[in-house]
């Protein structure tokens, strides 16, 4: 269990929101900061698609790259956490991140929070004793360390959102594909989903009905 | 003889540019950061340490995300 990651299915999202909710709640985040949104793209035009967005827990994560204190560090499980008692909430993490993922408290939230900036934890806590009161108040609830996943991923009624190891979302969503019966031939099919037994097959249990 | 020359000039270029597929090692280095430790998720009760019960744990919630396998 080395690479802990989120996948977001595009053609599964309803935009309903439930993930950003479970999140506020579960976390109990103030005011003015975000960890999870929802992104529609092409809103309000036929085929529109939305993605859940949050922080990827990247490989090569590029706030951990520009942190000035490095503050930063990747837990065995391959999250990507912050140490809120070494940042000076300097916000470059925030420019650094391509998704937008830390955020830095603004309004009457910003003393609550410490002025530290806040990003998703995968529901792992942070530094400190885990699922102790100190943890829940700087980082929110520690999941993990109860055996369970992200409330985001748990909470999506559609499972659009998936979270877990690297391979076991890989298998998932090429299962899901080959039900689908198209999105096999997207580029870096094999790149991201290797050559599995059901991809070297070609096997497609449901083919795409034909208008 | 040149031909040689150009061959093996390939292969070494080849080579080199098939360097940049390999992926990066993502190894886990502790000291780097400035972070005070964090204990890993199965340190503390439940799990009590027992990594391999915490790993079942959440790998039987991972797969369970696969309705395909839960519902048939």
């Amino acid at each position: 269990m080395a690479r802990m990651k989120f996948v977001c299915d595009a053609e599964r999202c309803i935009n309903c929101n439930g993930c950003v909710t479970a999140c506020k709640n579960e976390h109990e985040v103030p005011w003015g900061i975000q960890r999870r949104r929802v992104v529609t793209l092409n809103e309000g035009q036929p085929g529109e698609k939305s993605i859940s967005v949050a922080c990827m827990h990247c490989s090569d994560a590029p706030c951990m790259a520009v942190c000035p204190t490095n503050c930063f560090y990747r837990t065995e499980e391959g999250l990507v956490l912050h140490d809120k008692d070494k940042c000076i909430g300097c916000g470059y993490c925030f420019y650094a991140c391509p998704f937008g993922a830390p955020q830095f408290p603004n309004g009457a939230s910003a003393f609550a929070a410490r002025g530290k900036m806040d990003k998703c934890t995968f529901c792992a806590g942070g530094p400190g004793e885990n699922g102790s009161e100190e943890e829940l108040k700087k980082y929110g609830r520690n999941r993990l360390a109860e055996g369970k996943l992200p409330l985001c991923a748990e909470m999506c009624s559609t499972k659009a959102l998936i979270a877990g190891d690297a391979e076991v979302l890989s298998d998932i969503m090429r299962e899901r594909v080959l039900r689908r019966g198209y999105g096999a031939e997207l580029w870096g099919w094999r790149v991201a989903y290797g050559d599995g037994k059901q991809a070297q097959r070609g096997q497609r249990v449901h083919a795409p009905e034909k208008p | 003889m040149c031909n040689r020359k150009i061959v093996a000039l390939f292969c070494g270029l080849t080579g080199l540019l098939l360097t940049a597929c390999t992926e990066k090692p993502q190894t886990y280095t502790p000291g780097v950061s400035t972070a005070a430790s964090d204990p890993p998720p199965y340190a503390t009760p439940p799990f009590a340490g027992n990594r391999s019960a915490w790993e079942a744990a959440v790998s039987t919630r991972m797969k369970g995300q696969n309705e395909y396998v839960r519902v048939q």
